[in-house]
Order: C-alpha cells, then sequence, then structure tokens
C-alpha cells in the first residue's frame, strides 16, 4: 500500500533532481523479457526499478548485499535475487525465473564501473538469454556514473546532481545456435558482449562538433587545463572555445555563406580553435597537408573550391614552401598571426560578456548532417580525393571508439600524427578533446628522440603512431620512456613483427593495430583489451555493418571469411568532392545507397577478427578467367614474404601481364604454381616475370608507383620485339 | 660566499635539522678535486638538503625545464647551478668542464622528481660525465624527503609536514670508461653502470632491523588504520588490527615455549598467519613453515630436522584440508597448539598488558633481539631427496625485501595477490612480508590451483601485482577473461622456466609481460629478477644489488658454470634431519659464506642470468652429460598441447637412459627426433622411451616432483 506511493514520491523526487529522462520507448512487453543494462553508480538498481514500467525483479551478485545500506536505500523498493555469478545452478535460477513470465533486469557487467566505460562481460547473462530464448531489452544509462554513487577513479568530473538519461534500446535477442556446449555458451557470451557495447555507442547524441565541445567542457569543467603544443601547455576549454569563436567569427565576416576555408597549418591548439570556430559558423573547413607538393595542394585547392587559406608564419618563411604557395595561385592567404593582431578589445569584450555565457547561442543553428569538414585520402595525384565528412560521421566515430576503449580525464596524450589526417584527428585530436583527456599536440611525427622523452616527463598514457614511427620511437626510447603508456594505437600500415617485438623486449607494451580509411571518419576495426589477436586489425565498431564481396583467388588462412571488404555505418562520409577540377558544389554519394567499397581484401576469422590481406586492384580479362591485379600480387606477397611484388597489365590485344618481383628466386614457372594453388588459371602466355632489385615506391603512400612500372614494361616489351 | 649568505645557510641548516631531524649518515670527508656527487631525487627539497649537509658547496646541475618555475628561479638565485637539458650531448661537456676545473657537482641522475617512489630511469648524460672525467663518485642516498608535501608522489601515498629525512653518504667509487663498443654502445653500457650503482646505493643505505622493526617502521609511516591485508574472509585488516594480532599471538605461543627455540607453523595463508609469524619472530621464537601439502612423512621430517616440539595449528584449517590423519602422526611426538585454544588462554592481566601497555608503546613491549637472529626456518621444496630446514636471519630476509623494492617499484597503491602459500619462500617474503613492510595491500589467497577463482579476484579485488609460477599462470591465463588483468602492473613468475607459449599467451590476451625471476629458499628467495627498466626474455633477469656471484666451470658443460652467489640475503645455514638442530653455515667450494645454487647458469656480457639447467637434473649417457631440461624443451617443441618431464633411469650399457613422462598421447620419438635435429641439439639428446601419463606428479609449490618422477622411472 504503502510502496506505490513512496515509489511515485521517489520518481518525482528524481526527476526533479537528475533530471532523469528516458529515450526510446520503455514500454515492451514480452513473455520472457531480461532487461539488460551497464552499471554506472549504486544508484543504478533503485533507478530502473523506478523508472521501467515492468517492475523486473532485479539480479544482484551475492556480494554486494552485503552491505546494509545498499540492500536498505537501493534494493528497499525493489525486487531482487542475489546470485552468485560463478555457480551455474543459481543462473539456471534466473532462467527459471524468466520462464514464469516475470522480467528479470541484470547487469552483464556483475560489478559497477571504475573506468568509466564498459567493463567485462560476465558469460552468465549470455547464456541466460540464449538458455531462455529471451527477448533481451538494452538500456543503457548515462550520467550516473558523475554522481557521488559511482566508484569511477581518479580525476573525473562529478557533481551532486547530475543530469541522468536512461536510453532504451530496440529489443533484440540472442539465437540459440546449433553448436557444441561450450561452443554454445563462448558465443552467446560474446553475443551478449556485443550488444553491451551497442548499447554503449547507441547512447550518443547527435549533435554538431561544436556543440560536442560545449557539452564536454560543461562536463568537464571550462576551466580544465588539458590542451597544450608547442608554445603553450596550459589552455582550458574556455581559452579554446574563445579563440575559435573570436576567429569563427572574424573569418565568417570575410567569407561568402557556406564557403569553405583551407587550413594549412602544423599541429597546435590555433588549428583546433580554427578547425571548431570555422565548422560552428558553417564554413568546413578543408584540412591541407603543408608537407603535400604543389600538384596536390593545387588540386586540392581548386577541387575544395578554396578562395581562403589559413596558414601561419613559420611555415610560409621555410625554404621551399613559396613554391608551394605560388602553386596555389588566386587564392588569398590569411595568416594566423595578424588574425591575432585584428583581435581587438571589442572582441574580448564581446567574448567575456556575450559569448562566454552564451556559448551556444552565438553560432548558427548546425543540424549534425551538416557537412563538417573536408579532408583528403592518402596518394597523390588523381587518386587522392576529397572526402566530405559530416558532423554525424565524425561524432559517430568518435562514439564508437569511446564504447571499446576507455580513454577518460586520467589519460596523456601525445599526438604527433598531422591533424589533417584522418586518423590524427579524429583520434588524436577529437576523442581526447571530447573526454577530456590531457592532450598534447605535437607538430611533427618524426622528431623520433624528442617524442620518447616527452612520454617520460609528460608522462603519457596513450600514444598513437604508424608502424614506422613506433619502429623508430622503439628504437630511440629508454625502457623506463613509456613506463606510463597504456595504450599504443598503431594505424595506417600493418605493424611489423620486428616492431611489436621490439616493443614487447624493451616495453612490455603491446600495440594494438587498428584498420581505417578516410571515407569512414576513419575507423573501421581495432584491437582493445577486450578482444585483441596480434596480426589482425580488430573487430568491427559496434553499429558498422559489412559485407564481402567475394574474389577468386583468395583463399582463408585463418579459418574465416574472404573478399572486398564494403561497410556501411553511422561514420560513412557524406561523399567525394566531385572531381578535383570540377566547381565544388555537388559532392558525388559513396558507392551505391549508403556502402563504400574499401578496396581492401579482408578476411574475417569465426570470432570477428578482421586480417588485412591485400588491396584489390584492377580486374582484367585474361583468357577465360577473370583476375584482379590485386589478388595475384597478394598471393606472391604471402608465399614470398621477402620479397616484395608488383602486377602491372599491359591491356593491349591480347591482354597480358607483368610481375615485378624483387625475389629473384621467382621465376614464371613459381608464379604460375603459386596462382593455380589459389585456383587462378591465366593464361601462362599472357604472364611475363621480372626481377628487379627494387620496386619504385610512391612517397606519399609507400605504395608500387605504378605509373613507372608501366613506362618499364613498355620497354621492356620493346625490347623484346626488337631483339626478337 | 658572503657573510650573510654563510649566516643565511646557518640558520636554514639548523632549522631543517630540526625540523626533520635531519640524520647524515656515512663519511662525508673525500677527495674534493674531482668530484661528483650523485643522488636520488625525492623531492623539490633535495637540493636544498644536500646543500646543508654536505661540506663542499657544490655546483648543482639542474634540469632546463626547472627554470620555467618562477619559485624556481628564486630558489636557484642562491646557490650556484648549471642549468642544462640532460639529452643534450653539448650540455654535458660544459658539465665535464665544470668538474675539470675542480670544482665539486652535484647531478640528480634520475633528472626529475620521483612519482613512483622508487627509483625512475636514469640519463646516460651523467654515467658520461663520470666515466669520462674520472671523477671520484660519491653516492648519496635521500630517504623520506618523498613523504614531505614538496613531492611528487600520487595524492595516495602518505605524506608528513615534518617526516624524518636520513642522508646516507656511501663509499666514494668510480665508472670506468667501457673499452668496447661503438660510441653510442658504451654510452649505453656507462649509463647501465650508473643505473645499477645508484640501486645498489638504494640498497646499500637500507636499515639494519628486525623484522618487527620494520613492521613498526612501516607503521608509522602509513598510520595504524592503514588497511592492507586482506584474505579469504574478505575482511581488510589493518596495520592496527595486525600489530594486535601480533603482540596477542606472540605473546600467547611463547609463553609455552622457551626463547630461540623453533616453534613449527602449519597455517593457511590467512592474515592471523601473518601475525604469528611477526609475533614469534618479535618474541625471539622462530617460525618454522610447515608444508601441508607434503604428506605426513615430510611434515615429520621437517620436524626432526629443525627439531621442532610444538606446532600451532587451527582445527577449521585441519578439517577443512582434511588434515587429520597427518596431523594425527605429527601430534604423536609434537604439541599441538590450537589457535582457537589460545582465546580462551588469554587473560584479563593479557588483555590489559595488551591494550595498556603493548599497543601504546609496541616498541617496549617485546625483548630486544638482533638482526642476525634467525627469523624463520624454511624447508626446501624437498624435489631432490628429504627437506632441509633453512634458517632466515631477519637481515637476510630483509635484505632480499630491499633488494627488489630497489629495483621494482611497491607501493601503498600497489595489492598484491598471493596464492603461493606461505610456506613457499617466495610467497612468505614477497607475497608476505613485503607488503607488510612496504604498505602494500596484500589479498592473501589460500590456493593457487584455483584456476578459475583467482583471475575472478584479480579483477574484483583490483589487484596490481600477480605472483606466480609458469604452470598456474598457464592456467590462470586459460580461464581468465582477456579484462581480468586489466590492472596488474607485474606479473612475477619463479620457481621454473618461464615456457614461450605462456609468455606469449599472456602479451596477445592480456597485454602484459611476465617478469621471469630465478631464486632459491636459501637466498631468502629472489637472486635475480627482470624488471621493467632491464628485461630480455629467456633470461631471468640480473643480479640483485648486493649479489656477488661466482661461475664454476663444470666439466662437460660447455656455456656457462654452476653458479654460487653470496650477498646479505643468504640464510645462516641449513638445519638437516641427519643431524638435527645442528646449524650448518653456508660454504661451498668458492668459500665460506657462499652458497652453490646447483644450477648452470650462463651470464652475458650484459650481466643478464640464463639458466642452462639444474646440475643434478643432467643424465650422463654413454659419457655426455645431458641436460633432462633440455630434452623437456625439444618435448615442449614438439607438441605444445601436454605437459611433459624427463627423468632418468640407470643402464648397464650406456650409464643412463633419457625417459620422457607426457601428458600427450600422441608424441611420438620421431617427432622429437624431428625437433632435436630442428633446434640441432644431439640425437643422444632424444629420450629412450615414452610414457604416456594422465597427469604428472607435482610438488604444493607448483613444480614438478622429480623424486616421485624418479621413483616411477626406477620401476618402468
Amino acid at each position: 500500500m504503502l510502496q506505490p506511493v513512496l515509489k511515485a514520491l521517489l520518481r518525482l523526487m528524481f526527476r526533479l533532481v537528475f533530471r532523469v529522462r528516458v529515450h526510446g520507448n520503455p514500454d515492451i512487453r514480452a513473455d520472457r523479457l531480461l532487461i539488460v543494462a551497464n552499471h554506472e553508480s549504486f544508484l543504478d538498481e533503485l533507478l530502473l526499478g523506478l523508472f521501467l514500467p515492468q517492475r523486473p525483479v532485479i539480479v544482484v551478485y551475492a556480494s554486494a548485499t552485503h552491505n546494509r545500506l545498499f540492500r536498505f536505500f537501493a534494493l528497499g523498493l525493489v525486487d531482487y535475487l542475489a546470485i552468485d555469478p560463478n555457480n551455474p545452478l543459481e543462473l539456471k535460477a534466473v532462467i527459471r525465473l524468466l520462464e514464469t513470465g516475470r522480467p528479470v533486469l541484470i547487469f552483464p557487467e556483475g560489478r559497477v564501473t571504475t573506468t568509466g566505460n564498459l567493463m567485462k562481460t560476465y558469460d552468465g547473462p549470455g547464456f541466460i538469454a540464449a538458455k531462455a530464448g529471451a527477448t533481451i531489452l538494452p538500456v543503457r544509462i548515462e550520467g550516473a556514473a558523475r554522481s557521488h554513487f559511482s566508484l569511477v577513479k581518479g580525476r573525473f568530473p562529478r557533481t551532486l546532481f547530475p543530469r541522468i538519461r536512461l536510453f532504451v534500446q530496440e529489443p533484440t535477442r540472442i539465437e540459440n545456435e546449433k553448436v557444441s556446449h561450450s561452443e554454445q555458451h563462448h558465443l552467446a557470451a560474446e553475443s551478449m558482449h556485443r550488444v553491451m557495447t551497442g548499447l554503449m555507442f547507441a547512447g550518443r547524441s547527435e549533435q554538431t562538433l561544436y556543440a560536442a565541445l560545449l557539452e564536454a567542457a560543461r562536463l568537464q569543467g571550462r576551466n580544465w587545463r588539458f590542451l597544450g603544443d608547442v608554445e603553450r601547455v596550459d589552455y582550458s576549454y574556455n581559452d579554446l572555445l574563445r579563440s575559435a569563436l573570436i576567429f569563427g567569427r572574424k573569418l565568417d565576416a570575410r567569407l561568402a555563406k557556406d564557403e569553405r576555408a583551407g587550413l594549412l597549418l602544423p599541429n597546435s591548439a590555433s588549428l583546433l580553435a580554427l578547425l571548431f570556430g570555422l565548422s560552428a559558423f558553417r564554413h568546413p573547413p578543408v584540412l591541407l597537408n603543408p608537407a603535400a607538393d604543389c600538384e596536390l595542394l593545387r588540386t586540392g585547392a581548386a577541387g575544395a573550391g578554396l578562395r581562403t587559406i589559413i596558414t601561419t608564419r613559420s611555415l610560409t618563411t621555410q625554404p621551399g614552401f613559396a613554391a608551394k604557395l605560388a602553386a596555389l595561385g588566386g587564392i588569398e592567404l590569411i595568416l594566423i598571426e595578424d588574425l591575432h593582431e585584428t583581435v581587438s578589445l571589442g572582441d574580448h569584450l564581446w567574448w567575456l560578456l556575450w559569448a562566454k555565457a552564451r556559448a551556444r547561442h552565438v553560432v548558427p543553428q548546425g543540424r549534425p548532417e551538416d557537412p563538417a569538414l573536408v579532408m583528403f585520402t592518402a596518394g597523390s595525384g588523381s587518386r587522392c580525393k576529397g572526402v566530405v565528412l559530416s558532423h554525424r560521421a565524425i561524432l559517430s566515430n568518435v562514439s564508437q571508439l569511446r564504447s571499446v576503449l576507455d580513454f577518460s580525464s586520467n589519460d596523456v596524450i601525445i599526438n604527433a600524427l598531422p591533424l589533417n589526417s584522418p586518423f590524427g584527428l579524429t583520434c588524436g585530436a577529437l576523442i581526447p578533446l571530447l573526454c577530456g583527456a590531457r592532450l598534447f599536440l605535437y607538430p611533427s611525427a618524426q622528431h623520433y628522440r624528442v617524442i620518447p622523452e616527452m612520454s617520460y616527463t609528460a608522462p603519457c598514457s596513450i600514444l598513437f603512431g604508424s608502424n614506422t614511427f613506433l619502429a623508430h620511437y622503439g628504437e630511440n626510447a629508454r625502457p623506463f620512456d613509456l613506463h606510463g603508456l597504456r595504450y599504443v594505437i598503431a594505424g595506417t600500415a600493418p605493424v611489423s613483427d620486428t616492431v611489436r617485438q621490439l616493443w614487447f623486449e624493451k616495453f612490455g607494451v603491446r600495440i594494438f593495430e587498428g584498420y581505417g580509411t578516410a571515407e569512414t571518419a576513419p575507423v573501421i576495426s581495432i584491437n582493445t583489451p577486450m578482444a585483441c589477436r596480434l596480426g589482425s586489425v580488430g573487430q568491427f565498431l559496434p553499429s558498422l555493418r559489412h559485407r564481402l564481396m567475394p574474389l577468386a583467388g583468395v583463399v582463408p588462412i585463418h579459418g574465416g571469411r574472404c573478399g572486398q571488404l564494403h561497410v556501411a555505418g553511422p561514420n560513412l562520409m557524406d561523399g567525394y568532392l566531385a572531381g578535383m577540377d570540377t566547381p565544388p558544389a555537388a559532392t558525388a554519394i559513396p558507392d551505391e545507397a549508403g556502402w563504400h567499397d574499401t578496396g581492401d581484401i579482408v578476411e574475417i576469422d569465426p570470432d570477428g577478427f578482421v586480417y588485412l590481406r591485400g588491396r584489390a586492384r584492377l580486374e582484367l580479362r585474361l583468357g577465360d578467367s577473370q583476375v584482379c591485379l590485386g589478388v595475384l600480387e597478394m598471393i606472391l606477397d604471402e608465399n614470398r614474404p621477402a620479397g616484395r611484388h608488383a602486377v602491372v597489365s599491359d591491356e593491349a590485344t591480347p591482354p597480358s601481364l607483368t610481375v615485378f618481383s624483387t625475389d629473384p628466386m621467382l621465376d614464371h614457372e613459381a608464379a604460375m604454381a603459386h596462382f593455380g594453388a589459389a585456383g587462378l588459371t591465366p593464361p601462362p602466355e599472357a604472364i611475363k616475370v621480372v626481377t628487379i632489385d627494387e620496386i619504385p615506391l610512391e612517397t606519399a603512400s609507400n605504395k608500387p608507383d605504378y605509373g613507372i612500372l608501366r613506362r618499364n614494361t613498355e620497354l621492356i616489351n620493346g625490347q623484346t620485339s626488337h631483339s626478337g | 660566499m658572503s657573510a650573510a649568505k654563510r649566516i643565511g645557510l646557518i640558520v636554514l641548516r639548523v632549522i631543517c635539522r630540526l625540523l626533520f631531524r635531519i640524520e647524515v649518515r656515512g663519511n662525508v670527508r673525500v677527495d674534493t678535486s674531482k668530484l661528483l656527487i650523485i643522488a636520488n631525487h625525492e623531492s623539490f627539497l633535495d637540493g636544498l638538503l644536500l646543500g646543508i649537509t654536505l661540506p663542499y658547496s657544490p655546483v648543482f646541475v639542474v634540469h632546463t625545464g626547472t627554470e620555467r618555475s618562477a619559485f624556481f628561479r628564486l630558489i636557484l638565485r642562491a646557490v650556484d647551478h648549471l642549468s642544462v637539458d640532460p639529452t643534450s650531448p653539448m650540455a654535458m661537456k660544459s658539465v665535464i668542464r665544470l668538474i675539470n676545473s675542480g670544482r665539486p657537482v652535484v647531478i640528480f641522475p634520475e633528472g626529475r622528481i620521483t612519482t613512483t617512489g622508487s627509483l625512475m630511469k636514469t640519463y646516460d648524460g651523467p654515467a658520461f660525465v663520470a666515466a669520462r672525467t674520472g671523477a671520484t663518485l660519491l653516492p648519496v642516498r635521500i630517504d623520506g624527503a618523498s613523504r614531505t608535501y614538496f613531492s611528487r608522489l600520487s595524492d595516495h601515498q602518505p605524506r608528513q609536514l615534518f617526516p624524518r629525512i636520513t642522508i646516507s653518504v656511501q663509499p666514494a667509487t668510480r665508472i670506468e670508461w667501457p673499452t668496447e663498443g661503438t660510441a653510442r654502445e658504451r654510452r649505453r653500457r656507462a649509463g647501465e653502470a650508473m643505473r645499477r650503482l645508484m640501486q645498489e646505493m638504494i640498497f646499500a643505505s637500507r636499515p639494519r632491523q628486525t623484522l618487527y622493526e620494520a613492521m613498526l617502521t612501516a607503521i608509522s609511516i602509513h598510520g595504524r588504520s592503514w588497511r592492507l591485508v586482506e584474505d579469504i574472509k574478505q575482511i581488510e585488516y589493518s596495520y592496527g588490527d595486525l600489530l594486535k594480532m601480533t603482540l596477542a599471538l606472540g605473546r600467547l605461543v611463547s609463553r609455552k615455549c622457551a626463547p630461540g627455540e623453533r616453534v613449527g607453523v602449519l597455517l593457511p595463508n590467512l592474515a592471523p598467519t601473518l601475525g604469528l609469524i611477526f609475533g614469534l619472530s618479535a618474541f625471539r621464537r622462530v617460525p618454522a613453515m610447515m608444508n601441508y601439502t607434503s604428506g605426513a612423512e615430510g611434515m615429520l621430517a621437517a620436524c626432526e630436522a629443525a627439531s621442532l616440539k610444538r606446532v600451532v595449528s587451527s582445527r577449521a584449517f585441519i578439517e577443512q584440508a582434511k588434515l587429520e590423519d597427518k596431523v594425527a602422526a605429527l601430534a604423536a611426538q609434537h604439541e599441538i597448539i590450537y589457535l582457537e585454544d589460545l582465546r580462551g588462554e588469554m587473560t584479563a592481566w593479557d588483555k590489559a598488558w595488551l591494550m595498556l601497555w603493548a599497543l601504546r608503546f609496541p616498541g617496549l613491549a617485546v625483548p630486544a633481539s638482533d638482526a642476525e637472529e634467525p627469523a624463520a626456518v624454511l624447508f626446501t621444496s624437498g624435489s631432490e631427496g628429504k627437506p632441509k630446514g633453512v634458517v632466515l636471519s631477519h637481515r637476510a630476509i630483509l635484505a632480499n625485501i630491499q633488494q627488489a623494492r630497489a629495483v621494482i617499484d611497491f607501493s601503498c597503491e600497489d595489492k598484491l595477490l598471493n596464492a603461493l602459500p606461505l610456506f613457499h619462500s617466495f610467497g612468505l617474503t614477497a607475497g608476505g612480508l613485503l607488503p607488510v613492510i612496504s604498505g602494500a595491500n596484500v589479498f592473501l589467497y589460500t590456493s593457487p590451483l584455483h584456476y578459475r577463482v583467482i583471475p575472478e579476484l584479480v579483477y574484483d579485488r583490483n589487484c596490481t601485482i600477480l605472483l606466480g609460477t609458469s604452470t598456474f599462470l598457464s592456467n590462470y591465463a586459460k580461464h581468465a577473461h582477456p579484462y581480468d588483468f586489466y590492472r596488474l602492473r607485474y606479473v612475477i613468475a619463479g620457481a621454473e622456466k618461464l615456457t614461450q607459449t605462456v609468455r606469449a599467451n599472456w602479451f596477445e590476451k592480456f597485454g602484459i609481460r611476465i617478469l621471469e625471476g630465478y631464486g632459491a629458499t636459501e637466498c631468502a628467495p629472489v637472486l635475480a629478477v627482470n624488471t621493467r627498466m632491464a628485461y630480455r626474455t629467456g633470461s631471468v633477469g640480473q643480479l640483485l644489488p648486493g649479489m656477488k656471484a661466482k661461475l664454476v666451470p663444470v666439466p662437460g658443460v660447455e656455456v656457462g658454470g654452476a653458479l654460487h652467489v653470496s650477498g646479505p640475503n643468504i640464510m645462516s645455514g641449513y638445519l638437516r634431519a641427519e643431524n638435527p638442530g645442528v646449524l650448518e653455515p653456508p660454504s661451498s667450494e668458492v668459500g665460506k659464506g657462499w652458497y652453490a645454487t646447483g644450477d648452470i647458469v650462463d651470464i652475458d656480457a650484459d650481466g643478464y642470468l640464463y639458466i642452462v639447467g639444474r646440475l643434478k637434473r643432467f643424465a650422463k649417457v654413454a659419457g655426455e652429460m645431458i641436460s633432462l631440461e633440455v630434452v623437456e624443451r625439444l618435448a615442449n617443441q614438439a607438441s605444445d598441447k601436454g605437459i611433459h618431464a624427463a627423468t632418468s633411469q640407470p643402464d648397464a650399457a650406456r650409464g643412463e637412459n633419457i625417459l620422457l613422462y607426457t601428458t600427450d598421447k600422441s608424441l611420438t620419438r620421431d617427432q622429437l627426433q624431428a625437433a632435436a635435429k630442428a633446434s640441432g641439439s644431439p640425437e643422444i639428446a632424444v629420450p629412450r622411451k615414452i610414457i604416456v601419463v594422465e597427469e604428472l606428479p607435482v610438488l604444493g609449490s607448483g613444480k614438478t616432483d622429480y623424486v616421485t618422477l624418479k621413483q616411477w622411472a626406477e620401476t618402468a
């Protein structure tokens, strides 16, 4: 009698002090309903007991009920069942309870998070769900970790009454597949873990980059000094916002409506401020690479329809840079130093008296679907494409990554990867910025001695790099320099065994390898502490869909499925800048309705780990069979790992192929044998094998330079015909 | 120096001496013509402390970064200093010039104030300076300054307004400029020498105490309310609780026995066991840690060797561990004291003594004793015969703890999971006594064999350090979730060789590099360990500071030699069953005070130890010495599925035959032959017979029981 009244009162109180809001439809009724939630604080039981209409029985772990306070306050008003998670018999009790028709709520993590992120999920809940064939209703609790009832350690922003939101997801199920018992147990646990990571991602809010920055500043405190660069080490969120707004407003006055502006700057806080400022005022910044060559800069700027580029004096005075600027021609250059000088007392007053308090309202209203910025894919010449990324795409990728990696404001990150590369921007700047981690932006990744030394003094806990950079850092660092490292994340190129071995031997650090493309803003898959397999690039991020286009000649080597990878998901780009020299307005959409062809040949093993096998390029009809040149290269690379190989086509009639190899042992016969073993039977006369000392490489991407090779082929063919 | 400055200095000296009760140890009078003083860096006060306690008025070499702070610029104005960038070789040249000019120079080779409380990395620069100038090197250890509010330790570490500070000046020394290798290589070598020197310094400046005194020191640092010991009952005991247990148990048990008497302890890993160990040793009784997995015969042999009259145990434990028969056998000749009965024996007078006197003045409540007196008796695992009693003095145990702390940073923020039994030397020293003495938290778990429970406990109790053997770690990895070990900082493996599969598994699944160590009960027990700063796969690390090693060539063995060691952590001596109650001090063919480990060891140019094999685990086949460990390695190469153990049996024609026991049913001699060919091992190392068994015999410590195996082989 008393209970409903008390509950209603409490509900009202919670609505008032924690401003609890329920998103989604919680009123799901099913015969066997299992509600799962992440576990942020000791309030969670009561919270869900009050706000879920099903009045579920809450499963708690026996050890938690020893605490009298907890039993009284959190469990006093709800029905609960205390179990030991490692005891199979007690799991059966939960299944029986489900079968009686009572909805059951379970926290698959089993304990209140100490990292602010998803912890491990126990096998039990997955097993229960599969065994009972229950409908699963995932609920994300967000905000309770910031109350004083949580267990998150270290510098974590807490308030007395944080805003708490409950996100109710679409109901789902875990299929009870017909496999062996232990296998089934394992699969169910895996599926439950996927439901939980999906849950952590799904709670994200749709917003713009600028709004996300404001929210991070609100959560972490506007005065949290988290950002540093070579000039200053202690910018706060307020400093960043001030620069972003003042610069943004000034540039907005100079640019036409929705006009893009180029940013040609090394890693610095100013670059970050301009990026946020411009995108907030609806001028998507175009991130240009100061290291790119003249041709690239010119086509890039033209393709994006740039009339204004912001750069810095230190760059313009660099030798050789004048030529690049000359190539740009006709484009107005604004020096950031000049921009600084135009900041007047009026601007400062505007910020102090007006914009600081109304930061949300002094910029035009943006939509998450609007383009946020433009980046360029790696590569040179015409193959380098401009990619338009929306706010939604970038923030989705940030949320996807945060749902699998526990970055927090206790971390210190040194980012030397350029912010104009997708990996450097999303992982190396936006994630730290949005989760409040301390971030130091360093302008050059090639200062191999300085970076380990900095990481010793900081001490750095997260480091990003490519294989080459990590090799050099590892070489130059002393064993203790990297003692604070929690995560080393490598992208852009596969990590070699020597580098992995070096890092193990010297620092005892495991390198997490990831995989991504500029088109996916950028991460597609990544190894994490929860799921790591050396040699793979990890499992797909949550909410990312994929399909494999079968390719002839690709044989699985990890017992999985192979093919050319296509992906779709919330982090996909809006499209490419159509034709680099054509007017900028139109942007092409990704391949057929929201799918993007990565062009990579991958293998996905039964546990969902992705292995990169090669690049699919250029399909050709040879005799009766269709062959993909990339597959041929892959076959040779995998069978002859000592050498490097490149295959070039000659589209004369009949078409023929030339295989360039640095392996002198590879002759025509051996090559044909390798192709045959993979099930490919191109006509032998159409293939020529040439041994060369070195495959010419493109400097930008480290990939074979097919242009030079093709000219070589013509030369060789010319010679043979001549001698013949 | 101006008069004003001099007066200021004197005033400062008096104030600091009073506030921090600064004690200067060692001889400060050295030749100052070319003097380089190196010190560890504990706080912002260090420069000041050295300036007022050392009689040289030296020039301080400071990191350029220090000058950025306005506060420090102010302070630096008052002292002679030279600011350099420690990574720049040019900067070091200016320090060299300074030393050659004859001014004494102070350098902090760590370059920054410690954030871990232990030694951090040492830069190569100072070593380069020391070696190049041939300067006299004066190592100075600052101890206690890290507990002031001027240090950079994390907030959880204990602080005091004015802690007691000790400055220990070590004997002067030099670093030789290496003659071999490239310039870069030489720099690195000199840097390594400097790091060793600093570690030796940290170790050499340790206080001489008994276990009980060391515990009281720790209590004065961390406070009585610091909760640190937790056991299976999931109660966290504080220092206050532990002290109470120590005093009460010590008093009650010591009443029943004579001073200096050895008392058997037959108890599992629980907090009261720790209390009893401290209590007995505080009251000058020697706890003899009984191995309850060894069977009645082994326990009786142990009792005989140590000539025990009384054994302390617990009824609940005996019942749960099903030891009734064994204890009945013991009770025939020995008095069993049950902990449960002791509670009833506590009189009102005892309570008054405890509450009114002992807990208030713990330093005065126990009889005085000396660091050289025996603190504990442990028994060798008996893998090679009857168990021997190993008598360890307070000095030996505390030395080993300090040696370990000099190379690995344990702090009160760590939590150690100790499932190794306390009767095992590693379990006792590293898993029981070290946490109490360093203030680190410890969870005592009763059995290392609960492979599912232990990973779960590590996760649930937020443990940061795990101790184990290769076998145990392999099994933990098999049953653990990838996230269970996410907080672990150190996993230390000992007692048996760490296999490559286990190492690779742990790295791939958990991202943890297992640090392999090497020890012997006789060395209390750690001899060498890999650390974060000095790690090499396949080795067992460098020798601990303060230890000396000699390799004695063994005929028939080409690589390495028999390892003999000496150092402050060596036992007082053996107690043998053949000669009950008589202490046999350590001595080996190298000399008195040396201990022959019985292992064949190779030491590389950088001082890393590689275990070649156990001297006794060689079989003489047709005149050739074949290491049985090589045979096992071959078996592991041929099949990584099962567990393999090799042993030998006498053979009339060939001297001895090698036998391989395995749990892998599919293993054949052909596979072994192929493995031998692949690894270049002699054909003769391939075992004669392969015998498949369900399970190999294992000792309580997780090692293979080779005595039983040998018995099997004799009848095979």
